[in-house]
Formats: structure tokens, sequence, C-alpha cells
């Protein structure tokens, strides 16, 4: 059933009218695609209208060899498909030997994934010029799995090396609420117990100790607590999935640390609001508060916001497209965050950094950083994190054509998001679960995932939501038509 | 090549490779303007000197060398010069590149000319010849003689072997490594043997030096053997890659050197930003040569021209421009076409390019010049390398810039932190 992306069609439509008018003429055609698994579903495409031979490309002498040997049928179309990464053989092969691809009479078609491409623009200049025609395939979108990492209004003080020392934390912290009657001491108490609850993916539970905290700040005049809980609880409704609500309680924040010249609440409520319209599919006015946020977290050494904006700066680059980019940061936070021993957002940056080696068509580059990342959340007891770890781990193995291994972890990561109330991950989790019965043919499965997924996506006004409304359509005429 | 009067024919039409056939020259030749052409130049050298003298002929990717060299070829005099043109990545192997097979095959290359041409050679110098290379390649008569029946001459069976045996290039080599100098005399004593039996002058062309790939590649060709390149004793017109003539050494190498000519970019901007007609004019005559210009909407040529500013680029974008054009049942390629073709080229240096990378174009543009920030530095070649920086000359001078399709990406590039 699944065979192209509905944003594809236009591309593959133009590749294919490309095919046709070079058909018994040599010609080099250059497309790009991340998902080995979805170029395979555009080769079938192409060999339903043309006499297609694949030849997976190994090493730059097997390519050269099979370039000079092969005789082809003047009606075929030969597919090469290069591997994920390139040998420095197979550049050269491509650079010195780009004229056999015309030599053989017929048209050659050359995937790649964009990580691969890059190397040759670089590495091979002269195969990357001597191209016909070059396409990019976008592949089929799955829910999206970034995980911004919020900058809390207070600082961490504490470690959080696992889960188990966080809940020793919230016992002793309930040992100490009934004992201390300073109201200053008891709100702090209160706010970090919120934040240890925050940091356990439990946030209801996170949600009513910060308004405890909030609520006793107000009492005694403690403006910079006020500004603080205001900014936890605006994570604490991210988390939840309520972005206006978040957006609500971060300007709030931001307003209040202005007024008492807390800069660095300032730079965390900045970079949460920057989240929150990362969040709402706004990279743009994401990218302009995180930028104002890494500037105050610079100039005053606030080297854990500085590691958060950075990643997060990563996060809303890979959103507009800029995977390099996205690198760049997520490998200048990763490095904060080992520094000063942050292993939660270690495994962010590791995992975010997989879903961008993912989108350029290195899956098992992603499933290595997400195996890391997956294994850091579970030791430190980060539910929210292992779920999207297993989320992810889940679009790469569909990317790498094992639909049953993805909906295993598809199915793992949404019982994590309902155990722990993650509307957004739990949305996603629908969407792809829907992709992969979709692609296995299980349309009824599908359409069901479909709707749940859409439900939660459009309470949250995820930018998802739109996407799946589509496929949901497409599957839904599909099986009117077979009915 | 008939000039294309539909869609179909005008995506054929647009292809990249050079023009080495006369009718394809008489149909989409178009000469540059300018004072001198780089062809007419070498030209007027060859033709004028008295001594045998050694050139360097730089040119960008896609600019149009080959071309170039294939009319100085035709242009020669036949009854004075006997021209021996060729590619080095039709007989080498560019992957595993070395100056001692360069030589080898230079030599083959000369002592075959004598066979197609007739002209007898001493046989002592012959035999001595073939002893030689017997010898530094460990080819047996057997093995050429199991490959001649495929029609091959000797020079060329051993040609084949050294391109595609690494058994071969390593005996070479290693033969060669104290004896580089016994083949260059060899090769200089075809060469006097073949100009004085045909009373012509030899005139050695090779193309695609400029395509060795990686920049250490081609620095250590150039640069550690420069002195062995002017050693043949006859004419040679050596392709050289543009941006190696932005390291510090250049100035050193190229004095070694009769002349060095240099075919760049015609700019579609003057270095003021104003447009340049006589550029523009040069393009759209390129592309009126391969299409029947009815064939475009009104202002699809100035949207062309004025974004790539680059031959290759103008042909690759109007390729695609056409293509897509078909596809949708247009009789006429329109301006969103070429838009769509462009934007995604753009969005692929885009994604390709390091915020160093950026922050160097932005040098280049503002300052129109193209440096090195050290010794060790390499941005500018890679980006020279890359086509995504280009040289331009006109009549006020030679000025870098950035590849006019990346400008609409500046402003945004101008953004970074």
């Amino acid at each position: 059933m699944e065979t192209v992306a509905l944003e594809d069609l236009d591309e593959v439509d133009l590749l294919l009218t490309e095919l046709e008018i070079s058909r018994g003429k040599g010609n080099l055609i250059l497309c790009t695609v991340a998902s080995p698994a979805y170029r395979d579903h555009v080769i079938e495409a192409i060999a339903r209208r043309f006499l297609v031979r694949v030849m997976a490309v190994e090493s730059g002498d097997a390519l050269i060899s099979d370039l000079r040997s092969i005789k082809p049928d003047e009606k075929e179309v030969l597919v090469w498909t290069l591997p994920e990464t390139l040998s420095k053989d197979i550049l050269d092969a491509l650079n010195n030997f780009r004229e056999l691809f015309y030599d053989n009479g017929v048209p050659s078609l050359v995937f790649m994934a964009p990580t691969a491409l890059d190397e040759v623009i670089w590495k091979a200049p002269d195969f990357w010029r001597y191209r016909g025609g070059y396409h990019i395939l976008n592949g089929l979108e799955r829910g999206l799995d970034y995980q911004a990492v919020e900058a809390l209004s207070n600082p961490l003080d504490f470690s959080n090396e696992s889960k188990e020392e966080l809940l020793r934390r919230i016992r002793i912290n309930e040992y100490l609420r009934d004992k201390i009657s300073d109201q200053r001491e008891l709100a702090r108490i209160f706010g970090e117990l919120g934040t240890v609850y925050f940091l356990l993916s439990e946030p209801p539970k996170a949600i009513e100790h910060y308004e405890q905290a909030l609520k006793i700040s107000k009492e005694i005049g403690d403006r910079r607590g006020e500004g603080n809980y205001l900014g936890n609880l605006g994570n604490a409704y991210a988390d939840l999935g309520e972005p206006r609500k978040a957006i609500e309680h971060y300007e709030q924040a931001l307003k209040i640390s202005r007024e008492i010249g807390d800069r660095r609440g300032e730079g965390a409520d900045l970079g949460n609001l920057g989240n929150a319209y990362a969040d709402l599919g706004e990279p743009r006015k994401a990218i302009e508060y995180l930028e104002q946020a890494l500037k105050i977290s610079r100039g005053i050494g606030d080297r854990r916001g500085e590691g958060a904006h950075l990643g997060n700066l990563g996060a809303a680059c890979g959103n507009l497209g800029e995977p390099r980019k996205a690198i760049e940061h997520y490998e200048q936070a990763l490095k904060i965050s080992r520094e000063i021993g942050d292993r939660r957002n270690e495994g962010v940056w590791l995992g975010n950094l997989g879903l961008v080696y993912a989108n350029l068509g290195e899956p098992r580059k992603a499933i290595e950083h997400y195996e890391q990342a997956l294994k850091i959340s579970r030791g430190i007891g980060d539910r929210r994190g292992e779920g999207a770890d297993l989320g992810n781990l889940g679009n790469a193995n569909a990317d790498l054509g094992e639909p049953r291994k993805a909906i295993e972890h598809y199915q793992q990561a949404l019982a994590i998001a309902r155990e722990i109330g993650d509307r957004r991950n739990e949305g996603n989790s629908l969407g792809n679960l829907g992709l992969v019965y979709a692609e296995l043919d299980q349309i009824p499965k599908a359409i069901e995932c479909a709707k749940s997924a859409l439900t939660i996506l459009e309470s949250i006004e995820s930018p998802h939501a739109e996407k799946v409304k589509r496929k949901l359509h497409e599957w839904e005429e599909a099986s009117n038509q077979i009915q | 090549m008939p000039r294309a009067e539909d869609l179909r024919s005008a995506y054929n039409n647009f292809y990249v490779e050079p023009l080495k056939e006369d009718q394809e020259i008489a149909d989409f030749y178009v000469q540059r303007p300018g004072s001198v052409s780089p062809m007419q130049d070498l030209l007027d050298r060859i033709q004028l000197a008295s001594r045998r003298e050694k050139y360097l002929f730089l040119g960008f990717r896609g600019s149009g060398k080959s071309t170039e060299l294939y009319r100085l070829e035709t242009a020669l005099d036949m009854n004075r010069f006997l021209v021996v043109n060729y590619s080095i990545r039709d007989d080498l192997n560019l992957s595993d590149f070395d100056f001692r097979d360069f030589f080898v095959s230079m030599a083959l290359k000369v002592y075959d000319i004598a066979r197609v041409e007739g002209v007898p050679l001493n046989p002592d110098i012959e035999e001595d010849f073939q002893d030689f290379t017997r010898r530094i390649t460990s080819i047996t008569e057997k093995e050429v003689t199991s490959q001649s029946s495929a029609g091959l001459s000797w020079s060329q069976i051993i040609i084949l072997k050294l391109s595609r045996e690494a058994k071969t290039r390593e005996c070479l080599r290693k033969e060669l490594d104290q004896k580089i100098s016994d083949l260059i005399q060899r090769l200089n004593w075809l060469i006097v043997n073949i100009e004085d039996k045909s009373g012509k002058k030899l005139v050695i062309i090779v193309d695609d030096l400029d395509k060795l790939a990686r920049g250490q590649q081609s620095e250590d060709f150039f640069y550690k053997n420069y002195q062995l390149l002017i050693e043949p004793s006859c004419f040679v017109v050596y392709t050289f890659p543009i941006p190696l003539a932005f390291h510090p050494q250049y100035e050193n190498v190229k004095h070694a050197f009769d002349g060095d000519v240099i075919l760049l970019q015609m700019p579609v901007k003057k270095r003021n930003g104003e447009p340049h007609e006589e550029g523009r004019g040069f393009y759209r005559d390129v592309i009126s040569r391969r299409i029947d210009l009815d064939l475009l909407e009104d202002g699809v040529l100035d949207l062309a021209v004025d974004s790539t500013g680059k031959l290759s680029e103008l042909v690759e974008v109007m390729k695609e421009a056409s293509l897509n054009a078909y596809r949708k049942g247009q009789k006429r390629i329109s301006k969103e076409n070429v838009a769509s073709a462009l934007d995604k080229l753009r969005m692929t240096f885009d994604r390709t390019l390091t915020e160093a990378h950026k922050r160097k174009l932005l040098e280049i543009g503002s300052c129109k010049e193209a440096r090195e920030e050290g010794p060790d530095s390499v941005l500018t070649r890679e980006l020279l390398f890359s086509l995504t920086a280009v040289e331009y000359q006109d009549e006020e001078g030679r000025w870098c810039e950035i590849d006019p399709m990346l400008l609409p990406l500046v402003e945004k590039w101008r953004q970074l932190p």
C-alpha cells in the first residue's frame, strides 16, 4: 500500500519523466533519499514503468567493473544504490569514471543518502557536475520525536545520576517538609519536589508541588521564587503537551525576571519560550528566543543554560532543514553536558544527534546514538526520554525496512507515553504505528491508529496533526475503494 | 546537433560534456568576448615560439577548457605540428595516481603517435624504449600477445594494464624510483626522433590534470614535480586546477613555465555590481545556440543567466527547467521552472556548506578576493573546487565572487551568530 509519500509525488513524477525522455540514451540521474526502505519503495514504483536492473554498489573497483562489463538491454534503466557512507574508493570511482554511466547507452539512476550527497559534492565534484538530473525525495515523514530540554528556572543544584537517587531525594524532602517551619525554606522544598517529579516524567505531580511553592512565594513576597516556579510550571505544562499554557507561564516568569534583574532566570525563560514556539512549529521564532537566551547564559557563565540553549537551537535548526548546523550545536551541547556531568541532557543530545543522522540517511549511525541515549534515560529514570528513544529506534528500524521491529519499539514508546501522560509522544507513536501498519498493508489498523493520533495531536496543536490528517484521508479513500 | 525546437530536444541539447567534434563546435560553440581568447593566445605562442615551451592552462570545472583544447588541436597547422591531445582520465587511474605513471603514459602516447602517423622510428630507439618499458612494468611479451587480438596496439595494452592493474603500477613505481631521469631521457629520444622524421613539431596537450580529485593529490603532483614537467623537449600544455593557483607556492611554480593562460568564467555582473552586458550576452548566446528562444517565456533567459553566472551551472539549470516544463505539458519554459531548479540546488548547497564555509563566502563577497588564512587553511580552495566561489575576469581585472546562485542566501548567512 505505502509506496511514495504524497509530498514526493511531484518529484517522483518528474523523475519518471526524465527516465522516459532518456530511454535508450546514456544519462546520469542522481536521487537522494534518507530511508533505504523508502528508496526500495520508489524503485518498485519505477519498476512498474521501466525494465529495471538494480545494482548495489559495495566498492569502487566493483562499481568500475560493473560499469564496464554490463551490457544492458536498450529498454533498461540501471539503478545504482550507494551505501550510507561512501568510502574513498567509491568516491574516486564515481569521480574518475563518470563517463561510464553515459557509455552504457541507457539511463543510470543513482540513489544515495543526503549525507552521501554531501560527500559527493566535495569529494567527487566532477561526478556531481556531470549529472543530467537531480532529485530530492523527502520520504515518509514520521512523527517528531525531537526532545527539547527545558532550562529550569531554579538552578538544579543536585546531581541526577540515577532514578534511585531521585527517589531518595523525594523521601528526604518529604521528611523535611514536615519538620520545617520557615516559609521560604518550605517553598524551596516544594519546588525541589516539583523538579524531581518533573525529572521523573511525572508532570502532574510536578505541577502540584510547583503550585504550592508558587503560592508560598507570593505570600512571603519572594519575587525571584515566584518567577522561578512560574517558569518551572511552564515546563511541566509543556511536557503535558500544553504549549499555550506553558507560554503564559513563561511570559509571566520573564516579566518578573526582568523586573528584579535576574539574568539567569531571564535566560531560562527566553530559552523556554523558544522551546514552546518550536513545539508549535515556529522554528524561526524559536531561534530568535534561543539566541537571546544563549547570549545571556554565556554572559553570566551559566554553563547548564548554555548547553540547553545550544542543544535546543540544534533542534530548531534541524526543523529548518539545516542538519549540519544542528549537528554542530548538538555536539557543543553534548560536550557541555559531559563537562558538567548532566546525564539527562547528555542522553537527550545523543538522541537528537541520532535523529539528524537518520534524516541524513544514516539509520545505522542513528541507531548507535539512540541506543546510547536509551541506556542513559533508563539509567537515570528519565521515562520521557526513554519513550522518545524507543520511538526513534522504531523510526530507524522502519527506515531500514524492519516494520515488525519498528512496531515493537513504537508500542513500548506508546506504553511509556501513556503511563507518564506524555501526550506529544503518545500522538507521535500512534501516528508512526499507523504508517508502519499501512506499509504492511494493514489499513484498518493504520486508520485506527491515525484517528487516535489525530485527536491527541490536534488537542496539543502539534504541527504534525495536518500530516496525520492527510494520511488518514488517503487510507480511508483506499479502504473505500477496496470495499 | 540541430537547435532544439521542442522541450524534449531542449532537454537533450543541454549537456555539460565538452564539445569535442567539429559538428558540435559548429552548432554550439560561442566565442567569448574579450580581446584575445585563451585558445588564440596558446595558438599564437606555439606558432611563434622558437623553443619548445611549456604552458599551464587554468580554468574552473566546467568553464570549457576541454572544448578550447580541442579547438587548439584543430587550429594548429597540421603541416607544421603533430598533436598528441589526451586526457589522463582515459589512461590513468586517478584514484591511484602518481607522477611516475604520468610520465610513462606520456611516453607511450608519444610512441603511439608515431605508429598512428606512420612515422618510422629509429630501430634502436624503438627497441630500447620497448625493452625499458617491459622492464619497468614487468609485462611479458606473452601478456601483450594475448591481448593484442582485441585490436589494441602494444602501447595501448601497456597503458590499459597501467590503469587497471595495481600490481603493474606498483612494479613501475618501484623500478622508476631512482630512474625517472632514464624515462625522461627516453621520452625525449622519441620526441627528437619523431620531430626529425616527420618534419613537424610535437605538441602534447594533457587534459584533465585539474581533475585530480583531492587537493593533496594535485599539490603533490604540481608542486613537488614541477621541475620534471618542464623536461620534455617539445611543446606541452598542462591543464592546471585553478584553486591551486591560490596556494602560496603557485607564484614560485608558475615561473618555471613559459606561460599561464587562464580561461575564467564570464561574469554576469561587474565588480561594482552593475550588469555585465558582454558576459550576459555570452551566456544568452550559449542558450540560443542550443534551443530556439521561442521555447522560453519572457524573462526566463535573463533569470537563468543572472542567477548562475557559470557555464556548466547555467546548462544544468536549463536542463532541469526544460524537464520541469516538459513534464507539466507546457510548450515553453517558464520562470517558475527555472526558479524551481535553482531552489533545489540552492537548498542542497545551503545544507552542505559549513558555517565556516559560509563565513568565508561572505568575506569573499564583500572584499571580492579569495585568500587562504594561512598555509594550513583549505577553506578557500574547497569553495573554489566546489564552485561555490568563482573567479571572474573582465577588462577591468580579476576578482572573486560568491556563486550568483547562492546570493539569495547571503542575508540569511549574515545572521549567523
